[in-house]
């Protein structure tokens, strides 16, 4: 490496943008991508309490992500989100508050020929419904199984084989994080402590999760599979066990999911794709089991996704429904839901308008949702 | 007070982004919006059918239509030079690296020789060093137009972005057509660069972004015709990732050649659909007199992909007396249609996203490999590929070195009208090509690829190597250690890998200096 290109990199560090040089496929390099949302939420509750029951939050989400880039195949990566770090409290109306930052990614990433590799602080990948399922809140919804910034490691394999298609395993080790990096920045906020127990909340790499994902089936090729198993050790230093918190345990979550791309063929044609009118039907379901739940010794959960987006050109329709069904040991069993329609528009190929409104029944109680974003992405 | 803290935090942010959305700058402009159209600076060949030519790529402030931008360039103009040649002749380029870093050429759509010195993208020229190109054309070769590019795989979307492409034109194509001799020929060499806010090249390209659109350099430029006159008109797209759909406002266009290859029957269409590194020259006869927008349709390539918005492209003014228009009377010179042929071997390739990195592209699972061959062919054979598309965007299939016949879309039988050197993969679709690998100038090792240069740099991208049928076991065994032309692609690395003493049978070409 030059002195030159040296110096520019350990300024472009320090003093960022204009210094900053991207993926020019010179190296070492640093790069940065981001996306910042506005985004609005609206939600009517209606519990047995009565009162005002209306929430409002206006709020920015920041994600950016800086590259290090030491060879075109490795880098090391760090993430950053700028956004509420809580919900708002029911009937409270929020505007641009209890904002702060915190760090979702800060890894070594791999990827080679067939094969990719990442450690540090990262997202463990399992579970589809999270980025498939169309609309703002499904995500939320399935965070048992989302597991964002958790410490450890994942190494993928890409097998492809002319009449089985592409076949991915994936193997993850991690453990909850309670360093530093797992603290709010810019508000106040506590990190979490081995003493909150939950699951993988251990101290050591002890929880695992292996997800299989089965792609580009020559004779299927839009059906794309996903196979999992996660299983999440219980916090070992929990100080809050036994009633009404229950008795900790190991949490074990089985995942299945399938899309499908049906597109209409003559929209594929280059004209028609090209002038905004391509048109696809995406439908997806995902079946999640989930053995004590937030590591609690009997709270066994059922979730199933389902959904279906309809592509046409910048335009995208969505429908999906969520169901988290509790097995109850001693009364009844307990249903929750969330249903979703969202519509989203590409104003521009960096500006895109999303729009959802549904309902939900969590805990018990029932709610409506309504929610408007707007994203700008862009890099440097 | 928290209230008011509030306030103040949401009107920093509201500036933050209102200052991301305009993600353009606002340079001063330094010309009138539209200037007749320039003719390229060029290079010609002398009369032993030689192109000499220095290509000097630099980092510098240039002009990109009516704004200044540091960018890197060749020859000091975003404007590339023109290299002429003709069937039978030699390019003898010189590739001055004056940048900080790697880049080399590939001679796109050149059915040459890809060892050695020719269209050899395995070859790199360090900064500050110079590469030497020889690059011999068959007698046969195709008439049309090509162009040259940086293939320095993991930086050819940002080099080719910012300048490092240029056009090339093989005289010859109106030979057939003695009743269009003499008619004018405009070189349209079709661009977009990204705006930024730093005043040099973007560093990370984002196909969406707001960006310039150019044809040769300019924006919006005038482009003057008589009423019932023909031109032909080469459209060369140079873009890194961009379709671009043209059309002239009410005018139909008469389509001679695609991709340097001349149609084989008459073929008229009111838009050409140029996708990323296509080539399309037609004939534009002029209409009454007055001003027609040339116009560029507004682009999507699929739920997963890029859009950009319309544009302007340049305008056709008609003016003077009416001349008569010419057209084509001579039989359109036949092509061997390949769908009527047994194939000696069918293969599929599934050009793909990956699923869990938006950065990685793949073919059959798989990221390019620098050191690696991932498919041997024997010369004499003609192939039948088929290429799948799981993505919902569109990707652009590129092979170096041959022409191909396009046979299906999505299973659809298409009917032949000539070869192509590049076709759009339907978002989740499928294409079929048929490819003769039969001229003995492509023996050696090249490669085929997406030709959204983003997706190339992404791994989008496998190396082949065309062997004679007694050295096909020998290549196939030296797959994973480069192939049978080595890591290089050199002769020299062949004769060692058949058993043959360089030294003694040294039958390669000297170089045109």
């Amino acid at each position: 490496m030059s002195h030159y290109r040296l110096a520019v990199l350990l300024l472009g560090s320090v003093w960022g943008v204009d210094l900053v040089l991207a993926d020019d496929g010179q190296y070492p390099n640093v790069g940065m991508d981001y996306d910042a949302t506005f985004q609005y939420d609206h939600v009517h509750g209606d519990t047995p309490q009565g009162g005002n029951r209306n929430s409002t939050d206006a709020y920015p989400d920041i994600n950016s992500t800086f590259y290090f880039r030491f060879t075109h195949d490795q880098q090391i990566q760090l993430s950053t989100e700028i956004n509420p770090v809580q919900g708002p409290e029911p009937g409270q109306k929020r505007f641009f508050e209890d904002v702060g930052l915190v760090i979702n990614d800060l890894n070594y990433y791999q990827n080679n020929a067939n094969s990719a590799f990442m450690v540090g602080k990262y997202h463990v990948p399992f579970g589809r419904a999270q980025d498939q399922a169309p609309g703002l809140y499904t995500e939320d919804f399935v965070s048992t199984y989302d597991l964002d910034g958790m410490l450890g490691g994942t190494v993928a394999y890409r097998f492809f084989d002319q009449q089985l298609g592409m076949i991915e395993p994936n193997v993850s080790l991690y453990t909850a994080d309670n360093t530093v990096l797992g603290r709010p920045y810019l508000r106040h906020g506590e990190k979490l402590e081995r003493s909150d127990g939950g699951p993988s909340n251990t101290g050591k790499l002890d929880s695992y999760a292996v997800s299989v994902n089965w792609l580009a089936i020559p004779a299927i090729p839009f059906l794309e599979m996903q196979v999992g198993y996660m299983a999440n050790k219980k916090g070992d230093d929990v100080v809050q066990s036994g009633p009404p918190f229950g008795e900790a345990a190991d949490e074990k979550i089985k995942i299945a999911s399938a899309r499908y791309i049906w597109a209409y063929a003559p929209s594929t044609e280059l004209e028609p794709t090209l002038d905004g009118r391509y048109f696809d039907i995406v439908p997806f379901i995902e079946f999640a089991d989930v053995e004590n739940e937030d590591a609690i010794q009997g709270n066994d959960t059922r979730y199933l996704t389902t959904s279906l987006t309809f592509d046409f050109g910048d335009w995208a329709l969505g429908a999906t429904r969520t169901d988290k069904h509790r097995e109850s040991t001693g009364g009844a069993d307990r249903q929750d839901y969330l249903n979703e329609l969202s519509l989203t528009y590409n104003i521009t190929g960096q500006v895109k308008l999303g729009l959802s409104a549904g309902t939900q029944k969590e805990d018990g109680e029932m709610s409506e949702l309504v929610g408007l974003a707007l994203t700008y992405s862009g890099g440097f | 007070m928290a209230r008011a803290l509030s306030v103040c935090r949401f009107t920093l942010y509201a500036c933050l982004v209102a200052l991301a959305l305009s993600g353009c700058t606002t340079q001063q402009a330094i010309e009138p919006a539209s200037q007749p159209l320039r003719k390229n600076p060029e290079f010609s060949y002398d009369a032993s059918g030689v192109t000499h030519a220095t290509l000097t790529a630099a980092e510098l402030q240039v002009n990109v239509g009516n704004e200044r931008y540091v960018s890197l360039v060749f020859n000091g103009d975003y404007d590339s030079p023109l290299i002429r040649t003709r069937p039978g002749g030699t390019m003898a380029i010189r590739l001055d690296n004056r940048m900080d870093e790697i880049t080399n050429l590939h001679f796109h759509g050149m059915q040459v020789s890809p060892l050695d010195e020719g269209d050899n993208i395995f070859r790199m020229t360090q900064p500050h060093q110079v590469g030497e190109y020889n690059v011999k054309l068959p007698p046969e070769h195709s008439p049309g137009a090509y162009w040259y590019h940086s293939h320095f795989h993991g930086g050819s979307q940002r080099q080719v972005s910012a300048g490092i492409a240029g056009p090339i034109l093989v005289d010859g194509m109106l030979d057939p057509f003695p009743e269009l001799k003499g008619i004018k020929e405009q070189v349209l060499v079709l661009r977009n660069f990204q705006k930024t806010l730093t005043g040099k090249v973007a560093s990370e390209i984002i196909t969406s972004a707001p960006s310039i659109r150019t044809v040769n350099g300019q924006e919006v430029p005038t482009i003057d015709i008589k009423p019932g006159e023909t031109q032909l008109w080469h459209f060369i797209n140079i873009a890194a990732n961009q379709y671009f759909r043209i059309r002239i406002n009410g005018q139909k266009m008469q389509i001679l050649s695609r991709d340097g290859n001349t149609v084989t029957r008459r073929v008229d269409d009111d838009q050409v659909l140029i996708g990323p590194s296509a080539r399309f020259s037609v004939l534009v006869v002029g209409p009454p007199a007055g001003s027609y927008d040339v116009e560029l349709g507004e682009a999507d390539t699929g739920p997963a992909g890029d859009s950009y918005p319309a544009a302007k492209l340049a305008i056709l003014r008609s003016s003077g007396e009416r001349v008569a228009t010419r057209q084509i009377t001579s039989p359109y010179p036949p092509a061997e249609d390949f769908s009527k042929q047994a194939v000696n071997k069918t293969r599929q390739f599934v050009f793909q996203d990956s699923d869990t990195d938006p950065n990685a592209f793949l073919i059959n699972g798989t990221r390019f490999e620098l050191d690696k061959v991932n498919t041997t062919v024997k010369l004499g054979d003609v192939e039948e590929w088929r290429l799948l598309n799981p993505s919902q965007e569109l990707h652009q299939f590129h092979i170096h070195q041959v022409d191909f016949q396009v046979t299906e879309i999505n299973g659809k039988p298409v009917e032949f009208s000539g070869y192509r050197d590049n076709v759009f993969i339907p978002a989740t679709g499928s294409i079929t090509v048929r490819i003769p690998f039969r001229d003995p100038v492509i023996l050696g090792k090249f490669v085929y690829h997406c030709h959204i240069l983003e997706h190339e740099d992404g791994g989008m991208m496998q190396a082949i190597q065309v062997v004679k049928p007694e050295d096909y076991e020998q290549a196939v065994k030296l797959e994973p250690l480069g192939g049978l032309y080595g890591e290089n692609n050199q002769l020299c690395a062949f004769l060692r890998n058949t058993g043959q003493d360089p030294k003694t049978s040294s039958p390669s070409i000297p170089l045109v200096k």
